[in-house]
């Protein structure tokens, strides 16, 4: 056993060279950046900026504060990082030398912009900032043993976090009520904000079961994902669920920014034995 | 977060040209899509003031009372939000009829589960304002 470990250690700092997906997952990573800026391009200028349509409010006056909230506070700076991130994230999507610096200002542009228009971002955003800061550090060909660490220790904390996500949320599921009852389903298929009218329709005359049967696979999925993704015969089933419940939320909640930002970590987990398969 | 057994819209109303317009839901008068930024951060606004009304509502004489509700931010920050699209679209529109007060209201539109459909609506008091542009 300790030899095992040995050797993983070991193997964390040889030389590293990356395989596809790993690097389509870190440009996407930052790619969402760019594509979240442009998605959302009409609405940027009434939520950030001069023309906010958002009531300022007053964080306590420490460094961190005032570092975190600079583009609250300064509402003229906003378009001139606004533009500065979009350039900085499109240059992080490629994987040359020195990209390590355009991905750190990216992040911290990106957190910025975050914390000046917190009350109209979703956990989308969140999420893809944390994946940014674990893909600082990454380089797609490393010969030196500690840049090998940090690739390796850059994928592996990325992958970690979307199995941690899910879990945790199937945990929040499962000692819920109204994920138990499938009552929660129900509540977003006859949502005016988060339907349409064909499902409203079909969930008011469909058998109510449906809605538990749905609630119980989502949970299931959520509480056995950071297994079924990991084990190579299940991991084919678990990124079809996962994309089909992401694209779902995507098309028909309207919430694209998000179901976007939970599919581009599939790619990490498509290994390169499992798409010639496909 | 549970998910919610209703949808909650914010509308407003201006006295525009020495006449009250009609009550609109915000999303629909400003021209902004269900996946907006500005659709976010509506649902927030609505969300925390559906909050004022459960912690501040209370009852007089049988007629409910908002003035605990129209003293928070909350209010103020769904009032803000308004006159600031308002001033937004204004200038889009190059628009130069006078707005001198406003009214916004909260509309609650409950979830159909094993009955019928149930709307409920809190108006909120008429408002000066000026929009500046």
């Amino acid at each position: 056993m300790n030899k095992r470990v040995e050797q993983y250690v070991e193997g964390l700092f040889v030389p590293y060279s990356s395989s596809w997906n790993e690097r389509t997952f870190v440009s996407l990573v930052y790619a969402w950046f760019v594509f979240f800026a442009f998605w959302n391009w009409q609405s940027v200028w009434l939520i950030w900026g001069e023309d906010s349509v958002c009531i300022r409010y007053g964080a306590g006056d420490s460094r961190l504060n005032n570092l975190v909230y600079a583009l609250m506070y300064n509402l003229s700076w906003f378009k001139p990082v606004f533009i500065f991130h979009l350039v900085v994230s499109f240059f992080s999507i490629f994987h040359f030398r020195g990209v390590f610096f355009f991905r750190a200002v990216a992040w911290l542009s990106a957190l910025w912009i975050y914390y000046a228009g917190i009350n109209a971002m979703n956990a989308g955003y969140v999420y893809m900032m944390l994946l940014m800061f674990y893909c600082i550090p990454y380089s797609s060909k490393s010969t030196k043993p500690f840049l090998s660490f940090l690739s390796r220790l850059s994928l592996l904390a990325a992958g970690i976090q979307v199995g941690l996500i899910y879990f945790y949320t199937s945990m929040y599921k499962l000692t819920n009520w109204q994920w138990l009852s499938g009552e929660a389903i129900y509540q977003t298929f006859v949502s005016d904000w988060f339907s349409n009218e064909t499902i409203r329709g079909a969930a008011h005359v469909m058998p109510y079961f449906i809605s538990v049967i749905f609630a119980y696979i989502i949970m299931l999925f959520q509480f056995s994902f950071p297994i079924i993704i990991n084990w190579k015969k299940t991991r084919k089933y678990a990124v079809i669920v996962g994309i089909s419940i992401h694209l779902y939320i995507g098309i028909l909640m309207h919430m694209w920014d998000f179901a976007v930002a939970m599919m581009i970590p599939y790619t990490l987990f498509t290994h390169r034995d499992d798409t010639t398969k496909l | 977060m549970p998910m919610a057994e209703f949808d909650d819209f914010l509308e407003v109303r201006y006295h525009e040209g020495g006449k009250w317009t009609d009550f609109n839901e915000i999303g629909t008068r400003y021209e902004y899509d269900v996946d907006s930024k500005l659709r976010q951060f509506e649902e927030y606004t609505t969300a925390n003031l559906n909050n004022q009304i459960v912690n501040n509502l209370y009852w007089k004489d049988g007629v409910r009372q908002l003035e605990r509700i129209e003293k928070s931010t909350d209010y103020g920050r769904s009032v803000y939000f308004c006159q600031r699209l308002e001033r937004a679209k204004r200038k889009l529109t190059h628009s130069h009829t006078y707005i001198d007060s406003m009214q916004v209201r909260l509309v609650y539109h409950f979830h159909q589960l094993n009955g019928e459909q149930k709307n409920d609506v809190f108006e909120f008091s008429k408002l000066l304002v000026e929009i500046d542009k």
